[in-house]
């Protein structure tokens, strides 16, 4: 190894940032590795955050993706509570803000600059948005704050009808807590599920007593002297008190770095299908990342832990001079209302859809068709159809609906 | 006395063998990922969504568990590398003290 080189430097430690280091060791790279996380603990797991983590009391540590003895045996330099303020991109050097007080000024060299920034939540526009009795769950502080508060409260408000606040609200009713969700949208996961999986899906959680204000939008909200929260809700100037609100109203790409460095950014740092930016030293990955699925036009971002460690995935390959992997259909999860939901394809464009398994079983897959081409595949408590459908929904295969509909016929034997 | 950490041999597919300290209580996957086992992917984090985290256990280590859940053995069936009767998924596998010194296979291919 030469001493001389910067070799690769990522800036942030969560699912992308993490991967493209394992990666680029598993590939054999043997220059150095700089991993710089703004977070003061050891690169984690974010899923579990909204999920099993508030059932149980596991010290945040469990989450932690690898062991401090991985990076010091990898030879990957992770530098933690350090800020990436800035890029010189002619310099090939990136300025770095210690955040432990001190402030102190540092700069780093790179060969090649993988940004895998993340996300971060969206606020709610209104007064009082930071009050204690808010929270957004993105961190492992958001989450042991939110378990703490979970055995207190009674009444939880949420507001987002999306995966983080349906997750919540599972944890909650499990609990015992009184659950009122707030949505602007007329469904839930209105923007991520086709109609028939938002339906199923509702049935069930109101089963579970959690109660729904669709097509409703928070005005305000005041601070009550006992710390309880009053809502003022539209239309009609419905209110609505609670103990707790929980927000999760999406979040937004972390590009200012990319932007103030002159890269082309558009709610996220655009790449090519390799992950790499307008500037050929500079990759992004994860969900800072935006590029452009097969069969879409338009690009987009996609927020999972498949979709970050893939694209780590492809970034090490190609900095190691290896086959780049293909892109893949996205695939997701999801615990909720009590059932394992696992998708493949994230296309709402499509012609027809059939119904694999029983509804009232809890136990059934949608196949989503476009011109006889599966283009999705949603499953409730199927996995084995999941995994299947990952391989044939990135082919965009043509299974015959009658055979799709056999439960006889594994899917796998397609493709 | 409780016993807080244990140790677990993991064969690798070359057929060496790994030694890991694991604590009572994680799972084999937390152990596996925590000392970099070669061969143990575990995409989704331990959520049992995925299959790349599939082990064989000696026949010693099978007799101290339940039997795998319908969730897991759906998942096992679709698993990379073949299935067999000590097949598991390691995220569902919790370390408990009598496991200690025990031998865990990691299969061929995960994906």
């Amino acid at each position: 190894m030469s001493v001389l080189t910067p070799g690769t430097v990522i800036v942030g430690a969560s699912h992308a940032g993490v991967q493209v280091a394992i990666s680029l060791r598993e590939n054999g790279y043997d220059q150095p590795i700089t991993l710089i996380s703004a977070e003061n603990v050891l690169p984690y797991q974010r899923p579990p955050l909204s999920k099993a983590y508030l059932e149980t009391d596991q010290p945040a540590e469990a989450l932690a993706l690898k062991s401090a003895k991985y990076y010091a045996d990898q030879s990957i330099d992770l530098i933690l509570h350090h800020e990436v303020t800035a890029i010189d991109r002619q310099a090939r050097q990136i300025t770095l803000k210690d955040l432990k007080g001190q402030n102190t000024v540092l700069s780093q060299g790179y060969d090649h600059l993988v940004l895998a920034t993340g996300s971060h939540v969206r606020k709610l526009p209104v007064q009082g948005a930071e009050h204690d009795n808010i929270i957004y769950v993105r961190t492992t502080e958001d989450a042991e704050k939110l378990r703490l508060a979970l055995e207190k409260v009674n009444h939880v408000g949420i507001i987002g009808a999306g995966f983080i606040g349906l997750e919540v609200a599972t944890t909650a009713a499990k609990k015992g807590k009184k659950i009122s969700v707030i949505e602007m949208a007329g469904r839930i996961l209105e923007r991520l599920f086709p109609v028939e999986m938002s339906s199923y899906l509702y049935e069930h959680h109101c089963q579970n007593g959690i109660e729904f204000h669709f097509d409703t939008r928070l005005e305000d909200l005041k601070i009550n002297p006992d710390q309880s929260l009053s809502l003022s809700l539209q239309p009609n100037d419905q209110k609505l008190d609670c103990d707790l609100l929980v927000v999760g109203i999406g979040t937004v790409a972390n590009d200012t770095l990319a932007q103030n460095a002159g890269l082309t950014c558009c709610n996220g740092i655009m790449v090519d299908q390799t992950c790499l930016s307008d500037d050929p030293h500079i990759s992004a990955c994860g969900d800072c990342a935006v590029w452009t699925l097969p069969y879409d036009i338009d690009p987009s971002r996609t927020e999972s832990v498949q979709n970050a460690v893939d694209q780590a995935k492809i970034i090490a390959a190609r900095l190691c001079g290896r086959d780049v992997p293909a892109q893949v259909a996205p695939w997701f999860w999801s615990d909720q209302a009590g059932v394992k939901i696992q998708m493949v394809g994230s296309t709402l464009d499509y012609d027809d859809v059939i119904l694999r398994g029983e509804t009232a079983e809890n136990k059934f897959s949608l196949l989503y068709y476009k011109q006889n081409n599966l283009v999705r595949v949603d499953s409730i408590n199927r996995p084995a159809d999941h995994l299947a459908a990952r391989r044939l929904v990135t082919s965009r295969t043509t299974i015959p609906k009658e055979t799709a509909r056999d439960l006889g016929v594994s899917l796998k034997t397609f493709g | 006395m409780t016993k807080n950490k244990i140790e677990l041999n993991f064969k690798l597919t070359d057929g060496t063998i790994q030694k890991v300290e694991a604590s009572v209580g994680e799972s084999v996957m937390q152990a596996a990922i925590f000392n970099n086992v070669d061969g143990i992917d575990a995409e989704c984090g331990g959520s049992c969504m995925c299959a790349t985290c599939h082990i064989y256990l000696s026949d010693e280590l099978t007799a101290l568990l339940d039997p795998a859940s319908e969730d897991e053995s759906e998942m096992l069936e679709e698993a990379a590398a073949e299935r067999r009767e000590t097949s598991r998924l390691s995220c569902q596998v919790r370390i408990c003290e009598e496991m200690d010194g025990g031998v865990i296979e990691v299969p061929q291919c995960q994906s």
